[in-house]
Formats: structure tokens, C-alpha cells, sequence
């Protein structure tokens, strides 16, 4: 599997998709701060419930604001990095050398979970420092132990988004081409953020509005305090989407004929 | 006795209802280029996909360097180098990179990577990102991509698909010479048994998803050996006649044609004979067998 790692590694440094997704990673936060200096100055100061991140402090909150963003630049990013394997024919090279499928499989999942944890501490990280050094550090409503609810946001922003992004995983290896898989994942994305709104309207179907990562992301206000609570079931939410994703996946790949 | 690197028994393989292999079975060993032909159809790559692990057979064994059970044959794989279909390669990365992509893959180091590329005649293709390269270019990659594992054994699935004849010739010398220089064994298809011939030593026609014939290159020269063409009025005396001059090894074809593969020094005897005995000779010519007919024929093809 390190063998793997080291040709990916290899492969991602010298081609342009993970720098491009990067860069717009890195240039998220800058937009969002741009925006968010406009609205302050000619649509009035900024609101915490409306605007979400507006101090330095409610930095750790901008993966929560720009989740739908996030979510579509790694659509692309997913579908070209395990869409291209296929349909270069590559991952033969790498599957007829011995290596076994769920090693494959786990090894682009691992990469994935490397890109997304890089990119969420960096917008987290130039989040807090571009909107604490215009709008100062300041602190967030109803948050005593700041230090607690920061590790914790981060972390299970992290793990929601994640898990959207192990299902565009699971998505590609069962589509493989880079064209399906960014309308899969696309309409994945889309639907599963506008299928809960459904299931509330449906007595029998509310229970699941919170199985699914996304009602979390798109729906949840993260900047009031009983959030806290729930952190524990979005945490259980995510892991449980990840493994079930990546069973579907490897199982897919695993009946698959390689072309 | 020399070593079998591949031996398949009973493969079958459907897609849905249709059958692609109906019990292949073959046997390779150490050393053979073994040429395998087939239409296009036949179910060569899907043989070829099999044996690298990349499909799945529903029935049938595959023994390979030895290992019969699936977690050895899977490690054995680590043996092969393949090239299947087109050229797999990272279209955004220089050669160079695509090299060291597959050399970390396989878990050896850089060092024969530059001697590689000289092999393939790639050495100055310095930045030049493979997008940009020819399908002779690509060809060749792909070759020096599957060696820079080491392999004992190469899989090379219709090599010289879509290159110009330059491109086929010099395909063909590098597998040569990577069988002499490295002592590879080789297994390669091709649906033109006229190219197989110059380069495999063994041959095995796929046809409806089995092997149905088995040849030497000895015995493939003998299937293309020359012989006299005869067009004639009445079949039926030629023959009598040719058995009177002891000529056994004909074939009658048609109403009017006879093709005689021995004797070819007695053509002006045969001539002699025939009008002597009153048969119109419409046509007396020494004549090679093409391949390709005689492949056409034992397949039922058009």
C-alpha cells in the first residue's frame, strides 16, 4: 500500500489537479473575506446567525458557510483523480502488479482523507486569521469554553464533510469515468441536500433527516450553543456513512471487470 | 524440462448470455513467444484480462509460475508486465514520470529507467508530456513501462494496433530483442497471423472462445509453404494422373483448381502430362499460401 502512496504521491505533485484544488481551496477564504468586507461596508454590519463567519473567531465556521463550495470542488477533484485511473486504463498497472483491489480502493480513500483534512485546516486556518485581522479576534455568542468547542466544530465538520466525499468516492469506483462521475456525484450532492427537506414533511420519513450528513451541513446552525450536543450523532452519522459508503464502493469495484 | 509459466485449464467466461470463452485451455512456457490470434471478438483480451487479474473467469484454473490458489496467483502476478488494449498511461506526465509512477507501483527503484527509455528509443523525449506523444510513442512506453518491474513474463495485447508499418517493424525488433537480452517470455495476440508470424514462436488460434489449433512456427512455415496453382479443364483425370506420377500431397479446390504442395521442381512435367492426356491447362503458377487464407480457412471465416 505504500507503494501506492508513493506513485500517487508522484502523480498528484506533477499534475495539475490537486494544486488547482488548493488554490482554490486557499482562495475560498480570501473570497469569502472580500465579500464579507463589502457587505459590512455597504449592506450594513455583519450578523453572526446570517453571515456566520465575521470575526476571527467564528473563523472555524467558514467549512460549515462554504460547505456547498467545498463539497462541489472535491466532486471534481474525486471524479478526475479515480475517473482518470479508469479511464486511462492505469489501474491496470497498478492491479495486475499483485495489488489487491481493497488495498486500491482504501489507498484512494486514504488519499482523499489526506486532501480533504488539508483543506479544511487551511480554510480554517486562513479563515481565522484574515477575518480576525480585519474584524478582530472577538469570540462567539453563548460559547464559553471557546478552546473545547473549536477542536470539536473542526473535528466534526471535518468528519460531515468527509463523508460526503467517501460517497463521491464509492460514486467513482462504481461509475469510472471522470465525465459520470462528476454528474453522479453532482446530483448526489444535490439531492441528498434537498431530500431531507422532503422527509420532513412525511411523519414516517423524519427520522431520517438527521441519518444523512448533509441535513447537517446545510441545515444545521452551528453558531448556537445546543449544537454542542449533537455533536456525538453527527460524529456516529459520518462514521456510519463512510463505512457504508466505502462497503458499496469496494463492493462494486470488486464485481467490476476493469477495461 | 523446461518451466510452465502459464497454464489455463477449462477457462469459461460470459458476459450475460453470451459466451466470450467456451473452455480455453493453453499451456506456455519459459522462453515461448507465444503468438495468440483471434478476430476481433474471439475473446483475446478478455483471456489476456483474465490471466492479469482484472476479470474475473467463471470457471476454469489458471496455474501461473507454479501457484494454482488465488492468493499465489496473485502474488505471481508481480512476475508480469502487461500492456492490454491501449496504452496505459498518465497523458498529463512526462515519460520519465510515467516510469517512476509504475517503478514506485512496483516497489523497485529509478535505475533502469534511463536504460529503459534508450531501449525504446524514447531517450529525448525529455518534457515532452505524453498527450503530445504519437501511438508509436505511446506504444513503446507502454512496453518500458511494464518492464521497469522486472517482469518474467509480458502481456502485450495487439501491440501494433493502429501504427503506421515503420511503427510495426520496430514493435516487433523490440520484442525480439527483449526476449534475447532479457529472456522474456511472451505472450502477444493479434488478429493478422501475418505479423504474429514474424515475431511469436508458438501460436494458438482463439476461435468462439477456444483454442482450436496449436502450431509450431515450423509447422506455421509448412502451413505457408509454396506450391503449384493448376487450373484445369476435368479435375477428376488430373487427379489420376498426378497419382500415376506419384504426387500424393494435393488438394483438390473447386470444380477446376488442384494445388500441389510437393514436387514444385516437376511443373513442366505435370504440364506435359496433362495435355498429353488431352486437359486443357488454363493456368500453371508456383504460388505461397498466404496466412491469413489459411487462418480464414480454419476458422470458417469470411
Amino acid at each position: 500500500m505504500l507503494n501506492l502512496l508513493m506513485a500517487d504521491k508522484i502523480k498528484l505533485f506533477r499534475s495539475r489537479k490537486m494544486w488547482i484544488t488548493l488554490a482554490i481551496v486557499i482562495f475560498l477564504p480570501i473570497f469569502q473575506l472580500l465579500n464579507s468586507i463589502s457587505k459590512n461596508e455597504y449592506q450594513g454590519k455583519l450578523v453572526q446567525k446570517m453571515d456566520i463567519v465575521v470575526n476571527g473567531a467564528t473563523g472555524v465556521l467558514m467549512n460549515v458557510k462554504a460547505n456547498l463550495v467545498i463539497l462541489l470542488i472535491f466532486c471534481a477533484f474525486v471524479s478526475f483523480y479515480i475517473g482518470e485511473e479508469f479511464q486511462n486504463g492505469t489501474i491496470r498497472n497498478s492491479l495486475s502488479l499483485g495489488m489487491s483491489r481493497g488495498k486500491y480502493y482504501l489507498m484512494k480513500l486514504l488519499v482523499v482523507f489526506c486532501l480533504t483534512l488539508i483543506s479544511t485546516v487551511i480554510i480554517t486556518a486562513l479563515s481565522t486569521i484574515s477575518f480576525g485581522g480585519y474584524f478582530g479576534f472577538g469570540s462567539i455568542a453563548g460559547i464559553n469554553n471557546y478552546d473545547y468547542y473549536f477542536w470539536m466544530i473542526s473535528l466534526t465538520v471535518f468528519l460531515l464533510l468527509f463523508s460526503v466525499i467517501s460517497v463521491y468516492v464509492a460514486i467513482n469506483f462504481m461509475v469510472r469515468s471522470t465525465g459520470s462521475g462528476i454528474i453522479w456525484t453532482f446530483i448526489f450532492t444535490i439531492t441528498m441536500g434537498l431530500l431531507p427537506g422532503a422527509f420532513l414533511k412525511f411523519d414516517s420519513l423524519k427520522g431520517l433527516t438527521w441519518w444523512v450528513s448533509e441535513s447537517f451541513l446545510f441545515y444545521k446552525d452551528f453558531t448556537s450553543q445546543s449544537v454542542i450536543g449533537e455533536f456525538p450523532k453527527m460524529i456516529l452519522v459520518s462514521v456510519v456513512t463512510v463505512v457504508i459508503s466505502t462497503l458499496i464502493g469496494y463492493w462494486s469495484f470488486y464485481k467490476s471487470d476493469i477495461k | 524440462m523446461t518451466e510452465t509459466i502459464l497454464r489455463v485449464n477449462n477457462i469459461v467466461k460470459s458476459y450475460g448470455k453470451h459466451k466470450v470463452l467456451d473452455g480455453m485451455s493453453l499451456e506456455i512456457k519459459r522462453g515461448m513467444i507465444y503468438g495468440l490470434i483471434g478476430i476481433n471478438g474471439a475473446g483475446k483480451s478478455t483471456f489476456m484480462r483474465i490471466i492479469m487479474g482484472l476479470t474475473y473467469a467463471d470457471s476454469g484454473n489458471i496455474e501461473l509460475f507454479g501457484a494454482s490458489d488465488t492468493k499465489s496467483v496473485q502474488e505471481a502476478r508481480r512476475k508480469i508486465g502487461q500492456s492490454i488494449e491501449t496504452p496505459a498511461l498518465y497523458p498529463e506526465l512526462t515519460a520519465v514520470d510515467n516510469m517512476k509512477v509504475q517503478a514506485a507501483n512496483a516497489g523497485v527503484g529509478n535505475v533502469e529507467i534511463t536504460h529503459l527509455l534508450e531501449l525504446m528509443n524514447l531517450q529525448d523525449t525529455a518534457k515532452k508530456k505524453v498527450k503530445n506523444f504519437s501511438l508509436g510513442m505511446r506504444q513503446r512506453l507502454a512496453i518500458a513501462v511494464t518492464l521497469v518491474s522486472n517482469p518474467e513474463f509480458l502481456i502485450l495485447d495487439e501491440p501494433t494496433n493502429g501504427l503506421d508499418p515503420a511503427g510495426i517493424i520496430e514493435i516487433r525488433e523490440i520484442i525480439k530483442k527483449l526476449v534475447r537480452e532479457k529472456g522474456l517470455t511472451v505472450l502477444i495476440s493479434s488478429h493478422i497471423l501475418d505479423e504474429l508470424s514474424q515475431v511469436a514462436t508458438e501460436y494458438g488460434i482463439l476461435h468462439h472462445g477456444q483454442i482450436i489449433q496449436e502450431l509450431s512456427k515450423e509447422e506455421l512455415l509448412q502451413k505457408s509453404q509454396q506450391y503449384i496453382e493448376l487450373k484445369i479443364s476435368d479435375v477428376e483425370k488430373s487427379v489420376t494422373i498426378l497419382d500415376e506420377m506419384n504426387i500424393s500431397d494435393y488438394e483438390v479446390i473447386g470444380t477446376n483448381e488442384i494445388r500441389i504442395y510437393s514436387d514444385l521442381d516437376l511443373v513442366a512435367q505435370i504440364n506435359r502430362q496433362l495435355v498429353t492426356n488431352n486437359i486443357e491447362v488454363y493456368q500453371l503458377d508456383t504460388k505461397n499460401q498466404k496466412l491469413e487464407d489459411y487462418f480464414m480457412n480454419i476458422t470458417g471465416g469470411k
